[in-house]
């Protein structure tokens, strides 16, 4: 009710010159997530202190676990929180925006309380956790990165969760048959780009409602895949699922560097592709011939096709790429994370895909840092259990989707979609 | 038919007779002029064509991973005849196979149909949930979540209250519906306030029943006794079950059809039904004609939940007596999806709809049994049909509608013989 008020507000011209109003939900947000590091973080732990140990598994150079007193630890961190609430108060009030960094400095404040916090009495491993973040982000980037392609030139892309199961899927099969990671690495495109297609046909060619076509193509792929897993696959698993994985290449000396060095200089292909693709992504979306043309079809196509170029040809070569993209991720399931192909491997995580995107704001950037949160969040459930700490799990797991939900609600608000996402472009007298 | 939310948006084009003729008048010369074209191209023409065709390139993947198909492949120039044989044996198998688990079977007779019916009564039920939500031109993927939500609470009644026997049945499934309506009706909350996607809230929503759902039928007064560790409800009391009528035909499709024609009362007859559509056709229309956006934002929200609910108590109740599991909502909350869609979200639609995908369910099993194809074929069956009814123009060759009404046809011959 207090939005009817505010739109009152709006409307009234106030002295002669209308007002924006102020809006409150971020701070206000902040706020809480504020008191809740001040209550749960500082206040209930009693003359404990977390040891993080920063040395590598089985590393060459061992280092003496870092020690820190819990409580202050996190007042100090909750100090920080409150400069970055007060901070982004005095913002809205100003009738400002409050920029993206303070919510994403405030998250990660946030996360490390919540990890010396959880490590109270304990030791963290911080390398292992940071790692297993990333690995966990991993496909969950790709797929945020596929939606964007997509989505930038106008076409809703909820198929996220089939390109990624179809990749998943078919690098498997590949890969075992030819004993080559290789092929199965082409292969994970290709069947990322077919699924793609019938994507493309259907919402782009044949003007279908975009959000149906990607449910029922996630639906087709999963039973696909299911069909093939157990009609073929499981008739010999040794024949058509013990794929090559993927090596992983460790850059001499550099990945001896302690908690850094297995996180970015010791991974696999799928890993160094993605850190290249982030920056790339930002690069050719907002200075590229491509990225403009991507974004005027997703915003303005009439416009964009007046200036002649083909809308419906430029969305379909996204739609395809945005099946390689996540194909591509799709494939860091099985051959990258867990060896073999299963049932629904990729579990739902296109969808949380395309909630990064959403989170995100349809930037590459700030999608990356949500999907990141998202891996974080389930990694961070494996640590709590390992730790001992005493939650139980299906709480842990509720928390990612709880914080998205107030994320969605109230730093996004109204997160605006490519202007044209989701309509078809039909010209007249066609 | 009235189906306010389109999948395909409409391309203006004049009904095809008019252009050729360039008047209505020719209508009263030749009453049955170009009937053929709108029975053959007509929508019911059009969903069965799309049926087969699914059903065809369904059973074409399955036919050519079957291990006895592909070993025919080896010499298929050679002897195509092999091939042909083994693929036409594995397909006649397979169809046979499912009208068997369907519909007529020689030894159970006609029984197979209850199980049609039975998997088709919480698809029926959710699918209304969900039409409803399309009307409102809102995109409602939290079926699932809402289903859990109605089943744990329609557990915890039907296990824990002792009531008289219609009596509990009855309050069991209102506090289902309600338990979902309000799940659902959070999210609507949440868009109307601030604007937020409702798909993405939908998921989150999803996730959160399931994990808060595993976690509280693990506790006390919830558990299952003797299962420990174990997240299952305890076995639903004799009262609150649907009565079985000569132990094979469930009751719950007759609350399903109650059901239906309340959606048809709530869509065509009620003014929140007007306003539902009024804001899915058009929200800022709406809004300037006095209708408040936000609360039909969450009333649909609510009713959408509401009639999932329903589909919670069938599922509780019905199918799963003995105890539910988080497993309780078995995709029914995605499926209801489809089953809207096709449905063109008129109740009418939505039954036909849900009793062909609950055909395609219970045929699955015997498939899967005799003719040895896995039934994880039937939801690529499922959603090839949705693709193609959603596409008309993927059916181009068929000839177009002449989009003129039947009862205009006969009103024209009537006057012509008069004239």
């Amino acid at each position: 009710m207090t939005n009817d008020q505010l739109t009152r507000a709006e409307a009234a011209p106030a002295g002669g010159e209308t007002l924006a109003p102020r809006k409150l939900k971020t701070p206000i947000l902040l706020a809480v997530f504020t008191l809740v590091s001040l209550l749960a973080f500082v206040f209930t732990v009693g003359d404990q202190s977390t040891q993080i140990d920063i040395s590598n598994r089985g590393g060459a150079i061992q280092l003496d676990p870092l020690v820190f007193p819990t409580m202050l630890t996190n007042a100090v961190l909750t100090v920080g929180m409150i400069a970055l609430t007060v901070f982004a108060f005095s913002r809205s009030l100003a009738r400002q925006k409050v920029p993206m960094w303070v919510s994403a400095v405030f998250a990660a404040l946030w996360a490390i309380a919540l990890i010396i916090w959880v490590g109270a009495g304990a030791n963290v491993p911080l390398a292992w956790l940071l790692t297993g973040t990333l690995a966990l982000s991993t496909p969950i980037v790709f797929g945020s990165m596929a939606g964007l392609v997509a989505e930038r030139s106008g076409v809703v892309n909820i198929a996220i969760e089939g390109q990624l199961l179809s990749g998943a899927f078919a690098s498997a099969l590949v890969a075992s048959l030819t004993s080559n990671w290789v092929a199965g690495l082409v292969a994970a495109i290709v069947a990322g780009v077919l699924i793609s297609a019938i994507l493309a046909l259907f919402s782009i060619t044949y003007w279908v409602e975009q959000v149906v076509v990607g449910v029922v193509i996630n639906m087709i792929v999963l039973g696909l895949t299911d069909f093939l897993y157990s009609g073929l696959m499981s008739s010999d698993p040794q024949r058509y699922n013990s794929p090559d994985r993927y090596p992983t290449w460790s850059i001499p000396g550099l990945s001896e560097i302690p908690v850094l060095g297995p996180l970015l200089f010791s991974n696999t292909i799928v890993v160094y592709a993605l850190f290249l693709l982030v920056p790339f992504m930002v690069f050719m979306l907002f200075n590229s011939k491509w990225g403009i043309r991507t974004r005027a079809v997703g915003e303005h196509p009439k416009a964009a096709d007046t200036v002649g170029i083909n809308v419906n040809a430029t969305r379909w070569r996204n739609v395809l790429l945005s099946g390689a993209i996540a194909g591509f991720g799709g494939s860091y399931y099985t051959l990258g994370l867990v060896g073999a192909f299963g049932s629904e491997v990729t579990s739902g995580q296109g969808y949380i895909a395309l909630a990064a995107l959403i989170f995100g704001r349809w930037h590459p950037v700030y999608a990356t840092l949500a999907a990141i949160l998202f891996g974080f969040a389930s990694n961070f459930r494996t640590l709590a259990s390992q730790v001992g700490a005493d939650l139980p799990t299906e709480l842990m797991a509720m928390v990612p989707y709880i914080v998205t939900v107030f994320a969605v609600v109230g730093f996004v608000g109204q997160s605006r979609a490519p202007a044209a996402s989701g309509t078809p472009y039909i010209t007249q007298g066609r | 038919m009235a189906n306010d939310a389109k999948l395909t948006p409409d391309v203006d084009q004049p009904p095809v007779d008019k252009v050729r003729t360039g008047s209505t008048n020719a209508l009263a010369d030749e009453p049955w002029r170009g009937v053929w074209r709108d029975i053959l191209g007509g929508s019911f023409a059009r969903s069965l064509i799309a049926i087969v065709i699914a059903l065809f390139i369904g059973l074409l993947i399955a036919v050519f991973t079957d291990p006895d198909v592909q070993s025919t492949l080896g010499y298929v120039f050679a002897a195509p005849q092999h091939f042909f044989q083994a693929a036409g044996a594995l397909i006649g198998d397979a169809v046979q196979a499912l009208i068997n688990g369907a519909i007529y079977n020689p030894k159970r007779g006609f029984l197979p149909l209850l199980t049609t019916l039975q998997w088709a009564t919480p698809l029926i039920a959710a699918g209304l949930g969900l039409g409803i939500a399309f009307r409102a031109g809102l995109f409602n993927i939290g079926g699932q979540g809402q289903l859990l939500v109605g089943a744990f609470f329609a557990a915890y009644v039907g296990s824990n209250w002792a009531l008289p026997p219609v009596l509990h049945l009855v309050v069991t499934i209102i506090i289902a519906i309600l338990a979902a309506s309000m799940w659902a009706a959070i999210v609507g909350w949440l868009k109307a306030q601030t604007g937020a996607h409702e798909v993405i809230l939908t998921i989150m929503f999803n996730w959160i029943a399931y994990w808060g759902v595993t976690y509280l039928l693990k506790q006390q007064p919830f558990q299952a006794e003797n299962a420990p560790g174990y997240a299952k409800s305890k076995a639903i009391l004799e009262s609150a079950r649907f009565p079985e009528i000569a132990g094979v035909f469930g009751t719950g499709i007759v609350v399903v059809i109650l059901a239906a024609v309340a959606y048809w009362w709530i869509m065509d007859r009620s003014t929140i039904g007007f306003q539902i559509r009024a804001v899915g056709i058009n929200p800022n229309a709406a809004r300037t004609a006095g209708i408040n956006v936000k609360l039909v934002t969450v009333l649909t929200m609510a009713l959408s939940g509401g009639f999932i609910g329903i589909a919670a108590a069938t599922q509780t109740l019905e199918v799963h007596p003995t105890g539910i599991e988080p497993s309780v909502d078995a995709g029914i909350g995605f499926d209801a999806i489809t089953v809207a869609l096709l449905g063109g979200n008129n109740p009418i639609g939505i039954i036909f709809a849900a009793l062909l995908f609950g055909a395609l369910k219970a045929g699955a099993v015997s498939m899967e049994v005799s003719a040895g194809v896995p039934k994880d074929i039937i939801p690529v069956i499922q959603g090839l049909i949705v693709l193609f009814v959603a596409a008309p123009k993927f059916l181009g060759f068929l000839p177009k509608p002449t989009g003129i009404q039947l009862a205009d046809r006969l009103s024209a011959r009537k006057q012509g013989s008069e004239a």
